[in-house]
């Protein structure tokens, strides 16, 4: 029984970087037998040889450099700018009864829109630059960081509230002491798919008209029938949206330490 | 200071629908006293020490601190809750959770330093202070809870049931260091537990509330020795008595008293 638990937590360990590696090395056969066999052209898909060749040519280009600051610089200031305004919106919502209903109106209505369908009436007001993108995506990203936050205030312990009136503390420090820090687990597990929808959409703005950005290079590689550097530049938006997520995954856990011991 | 329940009553709902927890009831702790209150589920107990905290509003009646009508929490209260693990803050550290129980009395850094240090050193924490609540076993958890009803000097300490959560050694070392403190900070207690032993052994005066709806059943006076002891006082023929007396109270209510 000892042998077999201590097996299986092995496994545990050592189970998902083999599974990653074993998935990656499959994945990259299917890739080159799916060229061998000419199953989809050459133009439209090259081979991982060729597109892992390509890496130094995009990671070279100042364009591309630069257009990743960008929508670096696009994705952080929506989510800090909506991580800010959704999280108060939802203290001051959740604190007034009488707010809760038509905040939760509100809330459906709007998040039923999708952000991109915006994105040319973004151009229209805002026209090709930073503040276009940043206002579409924030208007992605406020919706499910809102949704948390009244979400994770709803889960504060009642018990806590009673012990903050009875320690006669005023409105802004119950906000302070107990109700965000009650609500932080859920906020940011919010922010954290914040991150994910505000770097799609401002991606999906680079590629619908915006001047800069990782989005506007690609789009240049496609005009220019250099695929494999389209493939490469994807690849490395991919590998640095896993990096953020583990980051932020780690953050998160460092954050909020007792919620495993609630 | 003495706390004054004035005719006080508290229902649920309204009309044909409205439920009474506590039926009229007048009661007085008086200053440095130690009352238990005791009584079987669904009694009203918890609801009575609620609005003696200024937590809850009477139905009707008024509550007072001194000659103070109490509206809401009062200064010079403080509360020990039943859970400690929901009570205390687990994103503060132990000395955290103390030092912001002292915001409201607006004290100099200095001065509250050294109260959150005595606090600690009077519940046997001395040194704990940068430990989590999660970190600690219930037993130490209850003791900061203890903490820091104390680190503001209160005049008057409201339990509500604090030791329901622990185990009985726990509970027989929480009881004597609650009996300890109690003399060091002159504070008066009015103490809410469902176990009857318990009621006897920390109280001066003992008020039995009986259920449905909640009303006081009898009040009696504990004459044990002080300081108290978890085996002499026990072994006592007037506590044998008097735990007698609350368990017919509480367990039997309809049953007349025995010569």
């Amino acid at each position: 029984m000892q042998t077999e638990q201590a097996t299986v937590r092995g496994a545990g360990r050592a189970g998902p970087v083999v599974l990653g590696v074993a998935g990656v090395v499959s994945l990259l056969l299917l890739w080159q037998l799916l060229g061998a066999l000419d199953v989809v052209p050459r133009s439209s898909l090259p081979g991982p040889w060729s597109v892992l060749g390509a890496l130094p040519t995009i990671l070279s280009d100042q364009d591309f450099l630069a257009g990743a600051l960008d929508s670096a610089a696009a994705t952080g200031l929506t989510v800090l700018v909506g991580s800010l305004v959704a999280v108060a919106v939802g203290l001051v919502a959740s604190s007034f009864a009488f707010l809760q209903r038509p905040t939760m109106v509100v809330v459906n209505t709007f998040r039923s829109v999708p952000a991109t369908a915006l994105i040319p009436i973004g151009v229209l007001i805002f026209g090709l630059g930073m503040q276009m993108k940043v206002s579409i995506a924030l208007y992605a990203v406020v919706w499910p960081i809102l949704i948390n936050t009244i979400y994770g205030v709803a889960t504060t312990e009642p018990m806590r509230r009673d012990v903050a009136r009875s320690l006669r503390w005023g409105w802004w420090r119950q906000q302070a002491l107990v109700t965000l820090p009650s609500a932080l687990p859920s906020i940011l597990t919010g922010v954290r798919v914040a991150v994910g929808i505000a770097l799609v959409v401002v991606i999906s703005t680079e590629l619908l008209g915006a001047r800069y950005g990782v989005g506007t290079v690609l789009v240049q590689y496609t005009q220019a029938s250099r695929p494999e550097v389209v493939y490469a530049g994807v690849l490395l938006l991919g590998t640095a949206g896993a990096l953020l997520f583990s980051a932020l995954v780690r953050a998160e856990r460092r954050l909020v330490r007792w919620v495993h011991h609630d | 200071m003495n706390v004054v329940v004035d005719r006080v009553r508290k229902s649920y709902g309204r009309g044909a629908e409205a439920r009474e927890v506590l039926t009229e009831t007048s009661l007085t702790v008086r200053s440095q006293e130690f009352v238990s209150i005791v009584g079987p589920s669904g009694c009203g107990k918890s609801t009575l020490l609620m609005m003696m905290a200024g937590l809850l509003k009477p139905s009707s009646g008024e509550i007072r601190l001194g000659d103070e009508p109490v509206t809401g929490p009062p200064a010079g209260l403080s509360v020990v809750f039943q859970d400690y693990s929901r009570s205390l803050f687990p994103w503060m550290s132990v000395r955290r959770n103390l030092t912001t129980a002292l915001t409201a009395s607006r004290l100099g850094k200095e001065e509250q330093r050294s109260r959150v240090e005595h606090a600690l050193e009077s519940v046997g924490l001395a040194g704990k202070g940068e430990m989590y609540p999660w970190q600690m076993s219930g037993g130490m958890q209850q003791r900061v809870a203890i903490a820091r009803a104390l680190v503001t000097e209160p005049t008057v300490m409201l339990m509500d049931e604090p030791f329901a959560a622990v185990d009985a050694q726990t509970r027989a070392d929480l009881e004597d260091l609650v009996l300890r403190v109690r003399h060091e900070y002159d504070v008066t207690v009015a103490f809410v537990t469902h176990d009857i032993d318990e009621s006897v052994y920390m109280a001066d005066r003992i008020v039995v509330l009986a259920a449905n709806p909640g009303r006081i059943a009898a009040d009696l006076t504990v004459d044990l020795p002080r300081p108290r002891d978890q085996v002499e006082t026990k072994l006592d023929a007037r506590f044998a008595k008097l735990r007698s007396e609350v368990f017919r109270l509480v367990m039997r209510p309809d049953t007349p008293a025995s010569a």
